[in-house]
């Protein structure tokens, strides 16, 4: 047996702001709703929301109540920047913004699939929808 | 070198993290593209992959390693998963144990194999590489001779 999913970031804005969006029919006939855990720096989309339970900035905490609350199963990934000083303290930090409330359904994911901070090495030629995700990283955040 | 081992380190981190939250350790979001182009057909042993491949029909790249399909992200991401993956068993110590086992005899291992083969060994990349099995030593069995 399977379960629909879908996921979500900062870009996707506060929930509020959900229902009047393209994606939303798709929100709601998913079982799982995967969140992306990040806190935005300014000027990214989420920056000015400080979640009340964790005092993060960013819309993850809240979106995962919200998820909680309309019955569904949540859970969450973390964005894997390759060639930082301390990537297990980046890959936390970013799992500080899930709020103690909300208990998750599923094991967490990291996302590996930054293309930045090196060469391609092996001669595979990415194709262009995953290519495209780098870019949506990069409007949520900066390359730290 | 680099990208292998923040991979491995992340994955530490999150399975940290899932388990002082009571979660089955962390899995990995990727696709082939990524494996294939970036970490040249690597992938860390025993890790879980949610997969990304476009190109095929949803839920066909579920498998006994591959627990979750994205396959469009129009309008927005979507995915199959297989519903085991919903409140999956939590890593018990021996798991623990096991995946740091693994590690240090397969990726390690590996580390080591390919520095063997180079014209000239380098002793730095060694001594990280030794540095980094103490490391494991004290991270699942405390201080050496403690």
């Amino acid at each position: 047996m399977t379960i629909a999913a879908i996921d979500i970031s900062n870009l996707q804005g506060h929930p509020d702001t959900w229902p009047s969006q393209a994606w939303w029919p798709y929100y709601v006939a998913a079982d799982l709703v995967l969140v992306q855990a990040i806190e935005p720096p300014a000027g990214y989309p989420g920056h000015d929301f400080i979640d009340p339970e964790t005092g993060k900035r960013g819309y993850t905490g809240v979106a995962l109540r919200k998820i909680k609350a309309d019955g569904k199963l949540a859970g969450v990934y973390v964005w894997l920047w390759n060639g930082l000083a301390d990537t297990r303290a980046n890959i936390l930090a970013r799992l500080a913004t899930v709020p103690a409330s909300v208990h998750l359904d599923v094991r967490p994911y990291v996302d590996v699939e930054d293309t930045t901070g090196g060469t391609q090495a092996f001669g595979v030629v990415a194709p262009t929808p995953m290519t495209a995700r780098i870019v949506r990283q990069l409007q949520c955040e900066p390359r730290p | 070198v680099s990208r292998l081992q923040d991979v491995l380190d992340a994955r530490i981190a999150a399975d940290a993290w899932a388990a002082s939250k009571g979660l089955p350790p962390s899995g990995g979001y990727s696709g082939d593209w990524y494996r294939l182009g970036y970490l040249g057909g690597w992938w860390p042993e025993g890790w879980l992959q949610w997969w990304a491949d476009y190109s095929k029909p949803p839920g066909a790249l579920l498998s006994d390693t591959v627990v979750g399909h994205q396959y469009t992200s129009t309008p927005v991401d979507r995915s199959l998963f297989d519903d085991a993956e919903v409140n999956a068993p939590v890593a018990n110590g021996c798991t623990d144990l096991i995946n740091a086992l693994a590690y240090v005899c397969d990726d390690l291992g590996a580390q080591l194999a390919a520095e063997d083969k180079r014209p000239n060994i380098r002793h730095t990349v060694v001594r990280q590489i030794i540095a980094e099995m103490a490391r494991v030593r004290e991270q699942m069995l405390g201080p050496k001779g403690g």
